[in-house]
């Protein structure tokens, strides 16, 4: 029962899509009259600087939004307002959400469900919302990339300039002041040098096997050990690259 | 010098193994108890034919099919061969025979030039006999090594087909995973139940639109070629569903020439990297963007460039599921005469540009 002389509830939608938005809102004006929609926003920096503004009771949140994500804004919004967080299809733990002091919808929103959410959020009004911190680290950790290689080269040839994934290079050569960029298919010059590169590639997939060459570890065919030292074949390359002595390790018997 | 054969994994980061034992050793002893097995039993035969004693005829076979052996395995190392070659056999013949014979005619204590003056007879029966037997020795290793070889060969293609047919068949179904990604359906589902209330026609359109789509994923992964045509199709449906979802945030443009519609392409070739488009170029930037799709003929390639108006990729941007199973597809499907370009855009923005072998509809 709502008195006459309390405040009505507000809240703010947000989603990246405006028919999203518009739903849910006739979905939440039908379910509960009282609420005041005070905002939809259709990003999460517009929707940032609305609830600092507005300062609403609750925030609706879709999850998954480019640019910066709903749990990312979550976490930015901290305890100003109660949390729901919307989603498409749930791949994160359920649980998670389960556990924590905060509900979630999965689109498209059931009446009945949305029902449920309301009369949870009635009941939490009257107290401070939850510090959602810990679990949105947890779930961030599960998203979240670790760190970020080089994942692709600028080559240019002739007067196109194209981008190259390093997947696709099958080895480094260092030649005088430039780099070798060499797969099955062609053989291309960039400026990088093979330390900077070295630095910058997965090392688990891209090693040094010598002062003048990197080598994807998946290009390598076989390694043959002879008088000289050892030698690596490639997939799909007549010419071989030998080991230099001190990375020798890297092939060591186990 | 050993080879050793490594299988490594993508993630490979520990230390390569080592071992085994190189084939050529093992096939010199197995050769060498053939021979000294099958000289037992000739010099039994030659002593029962042509007299002089066992032992006298065993030295004598002994020498030169050991002689022969041992030359044929040299030559085969000193010309780097893996399996015994015409020529090789006719010159470790010749050379066996005549280090055979001085072999076993010092053993069985005669003089080695007192041959020719002395034993004429005996000098021509062991030409004659080495001459037959080398041959026919030869050819029972050259038949054994050819069968084996041919095995192997047998073996390496079914190994190669199986490979093949197993990585087209992963790579297909990840496209169809793609095709039918959970927060696109509901996305897409959730909108048109917006729209039933508020602009029926519009969610009618939708739903048309998300069905086509449907159809052409679910059916088109299972043809090997389809028409560019319905390629596009299935494209603009996605736009169309996309453009709604998004606000109209999204605008998009085609331009082929017609007597282009009816070549033959993979299914689901394109579809993917305007997805990758739209996700990664268009949708992150708050006031949107355009896709242009464009396909034409260059040098008797089919060119098919998608284009979008986004930030551009980094060096660090992650590389996507789609493109590299595009280019897994590509590779596999055409032999690695196809080509797949990523190009900045100036001033900003991303270009995918395909190149591939023109398939005119009805021919292969």
């Amino acid at each position: 029962m709502i008195n006459r002389g309390e405040k009505r509830p507000t809240a703010i939608l947000v989603d990246d899509e405006p028919n999203l938005c518009a739903l849910l809102k006739r979905q939440l004006t039908a379910s509960w009259p009282e609420l005041i929609i005070a905002a939809e926003a259709h990003n999460a920096a517009d929707a940032l600087s609305m609830i600092d503004a507005l300062q609403p009771e609750i925030a609706f949140l879709d999850i998954r939004m480019p640019g910066m994500s709903g749990l990312e804004l979550a976490t930015r919004v901290g305890t100003a307002c109660h949390v729901v967080f919307v989603t498409a299809y749930d791949q994160y733990a359920v649980q998670a959400f389960e556990n924590a002091a905060v509900d979630y919808l999965l689109k498209p929103v059931s009446e009945e469900r949305l029902r449920t959410t309301v009369a949870r959020l009635q009941g939490r009004l009257c107290q401070s919302p939850p510090d959602l911190s810990p679990l949105i680290a947890q779930l961030t950790e599960q998203i979240r990339p670790k760190k970020q290689y080089l994942q692709w080269l600028q080559v240019s040839q002739h007067n196109d300039i194209e981008l190259v994934p390093v997947d696709e290079v099958d080895y480094f050569q260092a030649s005088d002041k430039y780099t070798l960029v060499v797969n099955r298919k062609s053989e291309r010059v960039i400026r990088t040098s093979l330390k900077e590169l070295e630095d910058e590639l997965d090392p688990e997939r891209f090693w040094r096997i010598h002062r003048n060459a990197i080598v994807r570890v998946a290009a390598i065919a076989r390694v043959t050990r002879d008088f000289g030292g050892l030698t690596l074949q490639l997939h799909n390359h007549e010419k071989t690259l030998s080991v230099g002595r001190s990375y020798t390790h890297l092939f060591r018997q186990m | 010098m050993t080879m050793t054969k490594i299988h490594l994994p993508p993630s490979a980061c520990g230390r390569l193994k080592n071992g085994s034992v190189p084939p050529p050793l093992k096939n010199i002893v197995r050769d060498l108890v053939i021979v000294i097995t099958l000289m037992f039993i000739l010099a039994g035969l030659l002593n029962f034919a042509l007299g002089g004693g066992y032992l006298f005829n065993l030295r004598y076979c002994l020498a030169i099919g050991l002689s022969i052996t041992l030359s044929s395995h040299f030559l085969m190392k000193w010309r780097n061969a893996q399996n015994i070659h015409w020529q090789t056999s006719l010159a470790a013949i010749l050379i066996g025979t005549t280090v055979g014979i001085i072999i076993g005619t010092l053993a069985n204590g005669i003089n080695p030039v007192s041959l020719i003056e002395k034993y004429p007879g005996l000098l021509l029966a062991l030409l004659v006999v080495s001459l037959i037997c080398g041959p026919a020795i030869s050819y029972f290793f050259h038949s054994q090594a050819a069968m084996s070889e041919a095995a192997a060969a047998l073996r390496q293609e079914e190994l190669e087909r199986i490979s093949y047919e197993q990585r087209l068949t992963e790579a297909n179904f990840k496209i169809l995973q793609a095709q039918i990604e959970p927060h696109f359906l509901f996305n897409t589902l959730s909108n048109v139940l917006s729209l039933i209330q508020t602009q029926p026609e519009k969610a009618g359109q939708m739903l048309s639109d998300f069905t086509a789509y449907l159809r052409a994923s679910l059916q088109q992964t299972r043809c090997d070629r389809i028409r560019l045509e319905d390629e596009l199709a299935t494209v603009r449906s996605f736009l169309d569903i996309m453009a709604v979802r998004m606000g109209n945030r999204l605008s998009y443009r085609i331009e082929i020439q017609p007597e282009l519609l009816s070549v033959q392409v993979p299914p689901l070739l394109l579809q993917p990297l305007v997805e990758n488009a739209v996700e990664h170029g268009i949708d992150p930037k708050p006031e949107g963007g355009d896709i242009i799709i464009i396909a034409y003929l260059a040098a008797d390639m089919l060119q098919i460039e998608v284009s979008d108006s986004g930030d551009g990729i980094t060096s660090s941007s992650p590389v996507g599921v789609g493109m590299n199973n595009i280019r897994e597809r590509l590779n596999l499907l055409y032999n690695g005469e196809a080509s797949f370009q990523v190009l900045p855009n100036s001033p900003h923005g991303t270009t995918i540009r395909l190149i591939i072998p023109l398939h005119r509809e009805g021919k292969q």
